[in-house]
């Protein structure tokens, strides 16, 4: 029996030696998160607004055309609990920071990444960031440490292969850019924009995916999530802007109002406790079908746009734009307002 | 943990390295810890439903030893068997009834899928104790007077997420022989192990793609892609459960256990239904002829051909709703069971026809394997489909019948699926691969003639087996029958 | 009934199960010999050996047979 598992680890070595290998390899390849980590280290003296959330906020809200000097820190799927803990451990890194925008679209309150499946995210988040999942469950995982489990050891070999073949034609030896690609600001502007997205079927199918990833018991913790990140802030006289990025109308118009209410009664009472102020754009009739990338993205001309207008309401008036619930009660009743962009 | 991941390797490690280093009498104690630690680490609370279901069916076995009486007997039988049907049917079927009952309270409720989950392996367990019962019933088998080979027999991990189900004489013939650590039966199970990964990543795993494409947008594709969709879905399912019950037996090997076999080659030497049966889950067919069927026939003896089709026709639903609650589990087990009817009353004349007929009979060869091959993919449409509607639209469109949509019946985009010919070329070589190595282990002394091969040919081969499993990973996988 | 004749009578029953005129069998013949011998015709051979025999043979007696010796045995002690 010893001398079979001698064998065994005599066997197994030429293999670890290689995992090893290609570990190291991918030290060198960047990902969307080491390249936002990366950016953000040279940018955090000088950044005085930061800019979190999910895809909503990553490839639809652009710093130039933000006052001041803006990062944007969101990423695809981030869940709000990434952005309260990338905001607790980065705060101080951030000496002249004086206000958050939280981009908040329809699905977020009541997503969780882990039984998704884009839950590997959140090992990019450990690996890069040192932020652990939340729950013990995915800790267990292998992709919490190795790198070549994460990204695939087919894209480590291929990679390696393909920068091999490079490097003996003189260039040096690095790993593919990300695709597609990040600014210095963080923001990752989206084009060419996917027309085909904006059918109807199209759109019907993805925000029934969407509802499949909803949960009304994920709201509970994203709000803590939302609280803990609001309350901190504004202890440290941070101020919070949350905002709803625009969607295309055949979306809009299937979204379930029990999800939604939740979710601006949760904005509003932050509103009252901290005095956040909130910006909803999901109906908001200035988007034609040239500003999106898809249902319920904007492309890089529609982040444009969209920055350009954020950036004018937030610091042109003192007043907030309320949502249409608070506006005009009949609409809390209905489905849909109506509203198409020409 | 899922058998997939670092922590399992770590535990099973670990978990070796004690048991091979322990005492021969100490085994089977800390082989139970073990397993119940696994178990444990998916809930702590159905641990402890397995510990007392197992303890209950252990005094019921050792009352009905000890008891002379018949109808005494009779009544403790009844009494076990209908607590352990009520568990498994009631566990199997609470989330249904929890949202037809109360949908919102479902929804809104964090706690509702811990408490409405049925447990880890609970279709499992409950099989092989309802099996020990019965065998101490019909006088097969003494109740054990230890606790912990009845418990170790429940409750071993490597058997307990999606089987084989090893009847209870096998395992305590086993656990009873063991002796110093056999290394032959450790290489065995590494190299079983190895088998079953590349069957479920190199294979299995391709395959799924153009599965979950033809089954989630039946209605954008062609008749020929449905009719490919569906051959991808018979045969990933073989690659994908017989994959598991590899690794399932390859780790029990590890232990010095054997399990018994799911698959005898079922779709390439199986003449008609009957005979595919008894090569697909084997482990759970012949429990249920066993346990099920035999008693059922016995009691429907003298009702000629329709006891016989009636005890077939149960069984079969049997085999179907053991799935779950699902109209298309039910549909797939009322299919099989009159397909099966229909081929076993039959059969004696389908013989005699052929009988007096050698060209067609060399035909018949041929033909009879392909015939139940496309019965087995009938059936497997509706196993697959999320519901009965889903089913029937993709059998539609695949027959094309009242087709939908504009594209050609005899299109064969493979882009459709987001696949590549490269891709379906490697599933399919992998498949040619997987049978030569089904037939080559069913020649006597296979493992032997293997074992005088060269050591460095066999070190090749497995790091080339290795590599492409490593190369074919995608992220997270889950096995398909993990979750019955 | 001696146990020739039981054993004569019961090789006719499996001759007729089987639909095999010229098939022997022995005391140590199991399932695994004959071809058709399988879980279905089990039950139907158990029934044409309670009319043959007019005998009553439980799930317990048919459970524990493990070749035709047993048999043979269980129908002696049934019919005696």
């Amino acid at each position: 029996m010893r001398a079979t598992t001698v064998r065994l680890c005599l066997f197994l070595l030429p293999l670890l030696a290689c995992w090893g290998l290609l570990e190291w390899w991918l030290t060198r390849v960047p990902g969307s998160h080491s390249v936002k980590r990366a950016n953000l280290e040279s940018a955090a003296a000088s950044a005085d607004t930061l800019i979190l959330g999910s895809s909503g906020a990553y490839w639809d809200i652009a710093p130039p055309y933000l006052s001041g000097s803006a990062y944007n820190l969101g990423n695809v799927a981030q869940t709000l609990y990434y952005d309260d803990q990338l905001v607790t451990r980065w705060l101080d890194k951030l000496p002249h920071l004086r206000r958050v925008i939280i981009a908040i679209p329809y699905v977020s309150m009541f997503f969780q990444l882990q039984g998704t499946d884009e839950e590997e995210r959140q090992y990019g988040y450990f690996q890069q960031w040192r932020i652990p999942p939340p729950g013990w469950r995915p800790r267990l995982d292998l992709r919490m440490l190795s790198d070549v489990a994460l990204r695939t050891p087919l894209f480590a070999v291929s990679s390696l292969e393909t920068a091999l073949s490079q490097h003996l034609h003189g260039a040096p030896l690095a790993g593919p850019p990300v695709d597609p690609p990040i600014r210095a600001d963080g923001w990752c502007p989206r084009w060419p924009p996917e027309p085909t997205e904006l059918a109807d079927s199209v759109v019907q199918t993805k925000i029934a995916y969407h509802h499949g990833l909803m949960h009304m018991s994920d709201e509970a913790p994203n709000r803590a999530s939302l609280e803990h990140l609001v309350s901190l802030l504004h202890s440290r006289g941070v101020e919070v802007i949350i905002v709803t990025p625009p969607v295309w109308p055949a979306y809009a118009a299937l979204i379930r109002q029990d999800y939604w209410k939740r979710a601006q009664a949760d904005f509003r009472g932050l509103q009252e406790r901290y005095g956040t102020r909130y910006f909803n754009y999901m109906r908001d009739p200035g988007f034609t079908a040239a500003d999106f990338l898809d249902a319920d993205h904007l492309n890089e001309h529609g982040a444009v746009r969209f920055t350009r207008l954020l950036s004018a309401a937030i610091d042109g008036s003192t007043a907030q734009i309320a949502d249409p619930t608070q506006k005009s009660p009949p609409a809390e009743t209905s489905t849909t307002d109506g509203s198409r962009p020409q | 943990m899922s058998f997939l991941s670092i922590v399992f390797a770590a535990f099973l490690a670990a978990g070796l390295l004690v048991y091979h280093n322990a005492p021969v009498p100490r085994r089977p104690a800390i082989l139970l810890v073990l397993s119940f630690l696994f178990y444990a680490t998916w809930s702590v609370w159905d641990a402890a439903l397995l510990l007392a279901v197992t303890a209950g069916v252990y005094g019921a076995a050792r009352l009905l030893d000890q008891t002379p009486s018949e109808s005494r007997k009779l009544r403790l039988l009844t009494v076990a068997i209908a607590g352990l049907l009520v568990l498994l049917v009631g566990f199997k079927c609470a989330w249904l009834l929890a949202t037809q009952l109360n949908a919102a309270w479902v929804e809104g409720n964090p706690n509702a899928v811990l408490l409405l989950a049925a447990p880890l392996g609970l279709s499992y367990y409950s099989f092989k104790l309802l099996g020990y019962l019965l065998d101490v019933y019909w006088g097969t088998l003494p109740a054990r007077r230890d606790f912990v080979p009845v418990a170790l027999y429940a409750a071993f991990f490597p058997q307990i997420v999606s089987g084989p189900i090893q009847r209870a004489q096998d395992f305590f013939t086993q656990l009873d022989a063991q002796r110093a650590s056999d290394p032959d039966s450790f290489v065995l199970g590494l190299r079983r192990i190895l088998f079953g990964l590349f069957k479920k990543v190199a294979i299995a795993d391709q395959l799924a793609v153009v599965v979950t494409h033809a089954h989630g947008h039946s209605l954008q594709h062609s008749s020929l892609e449905l009719l490919l969709g569906a051959y991808c879905f018979s045969l990933q399912m073989y690659a994908d459960f017989s994959g598991i019950t590899d690794i399932a037996i390859g780790t029990g090997l590890l232990f010095g256990i054997r399990g018994p076999e799911n698959f005898n080659r079922p779709y390439f030497a199986a003449a008609n239904l009957q005979e595919f049966w008894r090569r697909w889950h084997m482990s759970l067919t012949s429990w249920l002829t066993d346990y099920l069927f035999v008693p059922l026939r016995m009691t429907f003896r003298h009702l000629g051909n329709a006891g016989l089709a009636l005890a077939i026709f149960i069984n079969m639903v049997a085999v179907g709703i053991w799935h779950g609650p699902r109209w298309t589990y039910l549909v797939f087990g009322c299919l099989n069971g009159v397909f099966m009817i229909v081929s076993v009353l039959t059969l004696k004349r389908r013989n005699q026809f052929f009988k007096t007929r050698p060209t067609l009979t060399r035909w018949r060869a041929w033909v009879a394997p392909l015939v139940t091959f496309h019965l087995v993919v009938l059936t497997h449409i509706f196993f697959q489909a999320p519901d009965l509607h889903s089913a029937l639209s993709y059998l539609g469109q695949m027959l094309h019948l009242a087709p939908h949509g504009t594209v050609a019946a005899s299109r064969m985009d493979l882009s459709s699926f987001g696949l590549t010919y490269g891709r379906l070329f490697q599933a399919l070589a992998g498949l040619v691969v997987m049978e030569t190595i089904h037939w080559a282990m069913s020649q006597p002394d296979w493992a032997q003639r293997f074992n005088t091969t060269r050591r460095e040919f066999r070190w090749v081969l497995y790091y080339a087996v290795i590599v492409i499993v490593m190369l074919s990973a995608r992220g997270t996988t889950s096995f398909i029958y993990a979750k019955f | 009934m001696t146990h020739e004749e039981a054993h004569q009578r019961l090789t006719a029953v499996f001759r007729d199960i089987f639909d095999n005129p010229s098939l022997e069998i022995a005391d140590s013949t199991t399932a695994d010999d004959i071809d058709d011998w399988d879980s279905v015709n089990h039950i139907t051979l158990i029934a044409a050996v309670e009319s043959e025999f007019k005998i009553k043979l439980s799930t317990r007696d048919v459970k524990n047979l493990a070749n035709v010796g047993d048999f043979l045995k269980l129908i002696e002690s049934k019919a005696a």
